[in-house]
């Protein structure tokens, strides 16, 4: 009997084992734009 | 003038992304990127057409009828990613703990690349300049 009280506070632990993660938190800063510079040609590249 | 909202659009290989004409005159979007190429045709107003992207890549796309509009989709091969906000700031949480190797794409900058350790829980605090 005592085993089987005893599973669901091990199935709760091992659960929060896995739960466990980080968090990244960032800022990300860039030069005001000036001139249209983005991304390779425009129209088409036939 | 007319332009693309959002300009930047991050999604995971494999999505769906609908492209909208919220405006009142024709639009004919395309790409010629390596990863995704495409052509939705004249576009009428209000009109939507869903494109799949399933290549992780940069996809530049531009309008055939209004040369000055450009958007960029950013495909990866991954759910772990986010897009700052107008102020920079940027969140990825829930990531099991390793180390990283973040990549950051900007239309106007390019990319910068920036190793991280990631622990078991907590937070890790980075700032990222071009």
């Amino acid at each position: 009997m005592k085993a089987n009280t005893a599973l669901p506070f091990l199935a709760l632990a091992l659960w929060a084992m896995e739960a466990r993660a980080g968090t990244i938190r960032g800022h990300l800063s860039a030069p005001p734009r000036t001139t249209q510079t983005a991304g390779g040609t425009r129209g088409r590249e036939r | 003038m007319a332009s693309s909202v959002p300009r930047v659009t991050a999604v995971d290989a494999g999505s769906a992304v609908r492209f909208t004409n919220r405006d009142d005159v024709y639009h004919q979007v395309f790409s010629v990127s390596p990863a995704k190429r495409f052509d939705l045709g004249k576009s009428a107003p209000h009109q939507a057409s869903v494109v799949t992207f399933d290549q992780p890549g940069v996809i530049d796309v531009y309008d055939e009828l209004h040369p000055e509009m450009a958007a960029y989709v950013v495909v990866v091969p991954h759910r772990l990613f986010a897009r700052p906000s107008r102020a920079g700031d940027f969140v990825l949480p829930d990531l099991p703990f390793g180390t990283y190797l973040l990549h950051v794409w900007h239309p106007a900058h390019g990319e910068l690349r920036r190793p991280i350790e990631v622990p078991r829980s907590g937070v890790v605090a980075i700032a990222l300049s071009y």
